[in-house]
């Protein structure tokens, strides 16, 4: 089986967007339930900060990489029916 | 939004305490938090010296970033979420009611309220080194009714809110019983 390395960003995708909805419902509770307060607006800043950060690294990592390259896995196996 | 809207306070009520657990009860999300981390760290060292060719090859290269990325954002978000539902537990005496407010991870929240004449016993304990050192612990409340009894999990000044509860439960009861005395 052969496949662009590119098909392995598309979980990726997916997987940032279930994590947008997840800060998303965060924000969204700390705005409803709580009155702006400075511990929660540090807290915020801090965790937005930190995920801004991890993304750099992580493009400064996934980035060099050929993601055109074509990958084959399972090309050596095969399936015979036994004999007898 | 403001206590007074999230509580639909009344217009003779009065917010006096507004408890939240004492932030020391997050050390241990924050001490958890950088073990996760050093996990992936020690991981990746260990695949670095016991496996380099995986280092050498564009698509196992491209898996283990990857994954590490997506694991680091998960520890990341799990702690911010723990904050969330720190912060969004909370209890808040009025002179008139109690309100408890808690939210269960990131879809459940349970609001639940006590009115302060009902009040008949109050409980506060201090339980282990940590929770003396620092004072912080729980408050039992329970009431003459068949209602379950309102805790609050490890509020800091636990024996003075105690008190507190105490002392608003005396008056408004007195308020009460003079409201009653009004009607006959």
């Amino acid at each position: 089986m052969a496949f662009p390395l590119y098909y392995l960003l598309f979980p990726l995708a997916v997987f940032g967007a279930i994590y947008a909805i997840f800060v998303l419902m965060d924000l969204y509770h700390l705005a409803s339930f709580a009155e702006m307060h400075f511990t929660s607006f540090v807290m915020t800043f801090i965790f937005l900060a930190g995920v801004a950060y991890i993304c750099f690294w992580g493009w400064t990592f996934l980035a060099p990489l050929n993601w055109n390259e074509t990958v084959t896995i399972f090309n050596g196996i095969t399936f015979n029916a036994p004999t007898y | 939004m403001l206590y007074s809207q999230v509580i639909k306070q009344k217009n003779y009520e009065k917010i006096m305490h507004l408890l939240r657990r004492d932030i020391i009860t997050l050390i241990p999300y924050v001490l958890f938090l950088f073990l996760l981390l050093a996990v992936e760290l020690g991981i990746y060292y260990l695949l670095k010296n016991l496996f380099p060719e995986l280092f050498l090859k564009n698509f196992t290269l491209a898996i283990l970033y990857l994954v590490a990325f997506i694991y680091t954002l998960s520890v990341w978000l799990f702690f911010y979420t723990a904050f969330v539902n720190y912060f969004l537990d909370m209890w808040i005496i009025t002179n008139d009611r109690i309100v408890d407010i808690r939210q269960k991870g990131l879809f459940a929240r349970v609001v639940a309220e006590l009115d302060l004449f009902r009040v008949q016993d109050v409980t506060s304990e201090a339980h282990g080194i940590f929770a003396t050192m620092f004072d912080f612990g729980n408050v039992y409340i329970q009431t003459a009714g068949e209602q379950e009894r309102f805790v609050f999990y490890n509020i800091p000044e636990p024996h003075k809110i105690r008190e507190a509860i105490i002392r608003l439960a005396d008056e408004d009861r007195k308020f009460h019983n003079a409201d009653m005395m009004k009607e006959q």
